[in-house]
């Protein structure tokens, strides 16, 4: 066997691991949703604790409005939640958005925290501590500047939340309210549901595993207390929170009933920033806690490390390489003799895999489509092919930062005016609709 | 030590300088420049239309290949290619022509040799033009389709459906073999009409119809008043890895030797880890066979065709059959794809093979229409073709060719024996390939067989079989991985398994959710 020949076996094997990993993870996603699907998700409590939604936002005048009012709509005793927007050292007129906001609602519900240079500035993870600190609840909502939760979010989390001592967090769904804005976005919407929902879905129904997904989410005040906050060196707070958490022997529910509709990336230097911050935040949580792959006192959050290893390791190394031998191939510079390896095994990982997603959206409404069909097999060689550049680039960023040094920046995504405005405004109408059937009127 | 070395080296020189000298390859290499157009050396021509159909092409291809396991040299090209060659031919094949040039015609009249027609069309145009009146025949034009009952050897006939371009047929035949039921007519399948062997179907793409043609190619290209020789067929134990079980190979030989079929076994080619015990343990399975009868034959490696460097794979291929031979395993010939046949390059590495066993890849050949002849035929060698398995278990009713039933090396004991029945009762004879000579010439070696010895660089050698020990407890550091790459071919069969039952559960899953979204959508529409 030659060593193209070693290295291809490599490649297979790993896409084929990561593939049956994914189908699994499918199949226990898709029996939760039906099982959850059954129910509207609630689970009333006697009394409601209180809770603190927090806001970070740094420059997000063109959307905080939306959102501020989407989160002080929610169908959540109105004193018993508060909305803590901590406008962190924008430069905008986030200030002043948010004071127009302010003086409609004057029960004070509405809190805004805005930061200067010397405290603020310096990452979402700073911008949760500062605002956990003027904190009344007992629960901590998060949500991203650009989101538009349905009114329902709040109370099936913070009831889903309470129903169990050993639940830490729980997590809700998030969709792509910009889908049509461009392809890119389309291929994003796709991801966000097959990657990021069902398959947690499918982590969760099989292992209790989720991770945080840095928006809506909530958590116990107890839990941030206790671990300190949330560390400003990582950049996916998110995930580097959901380890903390397991390690405190909590689990993380998925509860796909409480959605939130946030806005994507449409353009590809935005989306490619993004997610170059989410890899690199993803490493620093892996370093940080790999050494608990090897310890079996951590329990299923082994799982999560391995899982993540697998991802960052097997994922990007198999495709690294199928794709070198597959262009090199061509090119006639290398040849690989592995009895048995035929295009046949790459025909079928492609049909599993627009299988594996297709399944996914034929949960959802208006996304199961032919032209989807299409998207989801043009997304494999073209967006799928793009993450492979943005770990490399993330892995070289870390190595970078490591040896000289360097402080870890936060990089926001930015943010646009969506054109179809009235998309969104369809989306509060939809919100209103089902209110107005809720309350028979 | 290094004096033996020194007389192997010296024995290896003298022997290339032998061969040189003696022009020791003993395949006749094409020395002339290929022109593309016959050039009348050929033992029969197959003449087809400027404007020929693919399934022309076909044709033409398997009576092309065919022959060459016959001995037979084809060559072929249009109308206006073969009209100046016409007559250099003591055969000639007008393969489906149409309506052709008054010239082609008249020159065919002229000719002396023997004339074979597919296809109704130009037959009917070659009668008037030699003066047969319309009542000596039959014709229907709208004709395209037929059945075909064709007997080859005593038993029940075979039958398949078969295309025709109109129906034609003598009253009056010296010849007729076979038949082809249109409704509820009959005409003969091939038959003769003044000088002519006609045979009205077009398309040979039906198992039955190619060895129906076959068949009658053998039969026609016969001087003589009675039947051509009966070729053989060989049992060939296919693609033997070196690191497969084996015990159950054993198993395998064993019942073979048991059944009395003579059997060839084709091994697969390695150059690395041949030092292994596994490997030693292999060859030992091998030579025993080798001295109860069975022969081994070198299964070829895959030659990307970006190697140009034939230097290369000469190294390469000495290396391989070195593996074997330095373990007292003989190849005594080489398995080889259909695409070699067609290839600049494989034509060139078959030189140094007398014994050429092919098989089908399920893949295209390669053949083209552009050569004229066939290059492989002209390197003259024992040629051993797939069978065509009309029989249950794959075994051949053809005796005009040798062909080869190649078994799987996982075939189960079931089937084996199954095969092996067959074998014993077919009319076909099989035949033992240390019956014929054989050479194999690598780059400072030459195994020869002759007159049931065999020479290694010209020197007498002994087979003998004596059994080894060897390390029964190695390791070979042969994880899960390694495993899986010994046979990845099995592991796709599984994968193939996974993801059919995958696919069920995903799109049952998917019918289910969409029904339920479905339910659920027009429940709200209802409530609203």
């Amino acid at each position: 066997m030659s060593f193209v020949d070693a290295l291809s076996l490599y490649a297979i094997i790993s896409i084929w691991l990561l593939m049956i990993i994914n189908v699994i993870l499918s199949i226990g996603g898709f029996i939760y949703y039906m099982k959850v699907g059954k129910t509207d998700g609630r689970i009333p409590l006697k009394e409601y604790p209180m809770v603190s939604i927090l806001v970070p936002a740094h420059n997000e005048s063109l959307v905080i409005t939306r959102t501020v009012r989407a989160l002080l709509n929610f169908h959540y005793p109105k004193d018993r939640f508060e909305v803590i927007v901590i406008n962190d050292n924008s430069s905008d007129d986030t200030a002043e958005k948010l004071e127009e906001i302010q003086k409609e609602i004057p029960e004070g519900r509405l809190i805004v925290i805005s930061t200067g240079k010397e405290v603020g500035g310096t990452g979402k993870s700073n911008a949760l501590n500062i605002g956990f600190s003027l904190a009344k609840g007992d629960v901590i909502a998060i949500y991203d500047a650009d989101n538009t939760p349905e009114p329902e979010a709040l109370i099936i989390l913070v009831e889903n939340l309470m129903a169990d001592d050993k639940i830490g967090a729980v997590i809700g769904k998030f969709r792509t309210r910009n889908r049509n804005a461009s392809i890119l976005s389309r291929f994003v919407n796709i991801e966000t549901l097959a990657y990021q929902c069902m398959n947690q879905a499918g982590r969760y129904y099989f292992f209790k595993l989720c991770t945080i997904p840095g928006t809506n989410y909530v958590i116990r005040r107890s839990i941030i207390e206790q671990i300190g906050g949330w560390d400003t060196k990582a950049l996916s707070e998110d995930t580097e929170i959901s380890f903390r958490l397991y390690r405190m022997g909590y689990y993380i529910k998925q509860m796909p009933l409480a959605v939130t509709w946030e806005q994507e990336p449409h353009l590809l230097n935005v989306w490619f920033r993004q997610r170059t911050r989410w890899a690199k935040g993803n490493l620093y949580v892996l370093m940080k806690n790999f050494r608990y792959a090897f310890d079996k006192s951590a329990g299923a959050m082994r799982l999560d490390v391995i899982y993540y290893l697998i991802v960052y390791i097997l994922m990007l190394s198999s495709l690294v390489i199928s794709d070198i031998i597959f262009l090199s191939g061509i090119l006639g510079w290398v040849h690989v003799t592995l009895g048995g390896f035929s295009s046949l095994l790459w025909g079928m990982a492609i049909l599993v895999f627009v299988f594996n997603v297709m399944l996914t959206l034929a949960t959802e409404k208006n996304e199961f489509s032919l032209e989807s069909a299409l998207l989801v097999l043009l997304m494999l060689f073209t967006y799928a092919k793009l993450w492979v550049f943005v770990v490399l680039k993330a892995v070289y960023l870390t190595i970078t930062d490591q040896l000289f040094h360097k402080e870890v920046k936060w990089d926001k995504t930015v943010r646009y005016v969506e054109q179809a405005s009235v998309k969104g405004e369809e989306v509060d109408q939809v919100f209103d609709r089902k209110e107005r059937r809720k309350h028979g009127r | 030590m290094k004096c033996s070395m020194m007389f192997r080296r010296m024995t290896a020189v003298a022997g290339i300088l032998l061969m040189l000298l003696t022009g020791g390859v003993t395949v006749h290499a094409e020395s002339e420049t290929d022109t593309g157009v016959p050039d009348g050396n050929g033992n029969f021509l197959i003449v087809y239309s400027d404007r020929y159909e693919e399934s022309v092409e076909n044709t033409v291809e398997t009576m092309v290949t065919m022959a060459a396991a016959m001995g037979k040299t084809a060559d072929y090209g249009t109308v206006s290619e073969c009209i100046p060659v016409l007559d250099q031919y003591e055969y000639v094949i007008c393969c489906d022509l149409r309506e052709e040039e008054e010239s082609f015609c008249q020159k065919l009249m002229d000719y002396q040799g023997k004339i074979m027609v597919l296809g109704s069309s130009f037959m009917k145009q070659y009668l008037k033009l030699y003066g047969y009146r319309s009542s000596w025949y039959e014709e229907e034009g709208s004709v395209t389709r037929g059945e075909l009952r064709y007997s080859f050897l005593e038993g029940t006939p075979y039958s398949g459906i078969v295309k025709l371009d109109g129906m034609l047929s003598f009253l009056y035949t010296g010849y007729s073999s076979g038949e082809i039921l249109i409704g509820s007519r009959s005409i003969p399948f091939c038959s003769q009409a003044a000088e002519v062997r006609f045979i009205p179907v077009t398309e040979y793409e039906s198992e039955v119809a190619k060895a129906a043609l076959i068949r009658e190619l053998s039969e026609w290209l016969w001087p003589y008043k009675d039947s051509p020789p009966d070729y053989a067929q060989y049992l060939v134990l296919d693609e033997l890895y070196p690191f497969m079980n084996c015990s159950e190979l054993k198993r395998q030989i064993d019942t073979i030797i048991e059944a009395a079929v003579p059997f060839t076994l084709s091994v697969m080619p390695v150059w690395q880890n041949v030092d292994y015990p596994s490997m030693k343990e292999f060859c030992q399975v091998l030579a025993y066979a080798q001295n109860n009868g069975g022969t081994v034959i070198l299964h070829a490696p895959i030659i990307h065709k970006t190697v140009d460097d034939i230097e290369e794979i000469y190294e390469k291929l000495t290396d391989m059959t070195m593996a074997y031979v330095n373990q007292g395993v003989y190849p005594m010939g080489i398995q080889v794809p259909g695409s070699w046949l067609n290839d600049e390059l494989h034509l060139k590495v078959l030189e140094r093979y007398r014994t050429v066993f092919v098989y089908d890849e399920g893949k295209e050949t390669g053949f083209s229409m552009e050569t004229g002849t066939s290059r492989f035929a002209r390197q003259g060698h024992q040629t051993v073709m797939p069978s065509i398995g009309l029989g249950k278990m794959g075994e051949t009713s053809l005796k005009c060719y040798s062909s080869a039933v190649y078994i799987s090396g996982a075939t189960n004991e079931a089937e084996l024996a199954a095969i092996l029945d067959n074998s014993r009762v077919s009319q076909a004879p099989f035949m033992n390939l240390w019956d014929l000579d054989h050479s194999v010439w690598i780059n400072d070696y030459n195994i020869a067989y002759t007159d049931g010895l065999l020479f290694l660089n010209g020197e007498y050698t002994e087979m003998v079989f004596e059994s080894e020990e060897y390390e029964e407890d190695y390791d070979y550091q042969r994880r899960m991985i390694q495993r899986i790459t010994v046979n990845l071919q099995n592991q796709n069969h599984f994968l193939m398994g996974v993801v059919v039952v995958v696919i069920i559960i995903f799109a049952s899953f998917i019918i289910f959710a969409r029904v339920r979204n479905r339910k659920q959508f027009l429940h709200k529409e209802k409530e609203e």
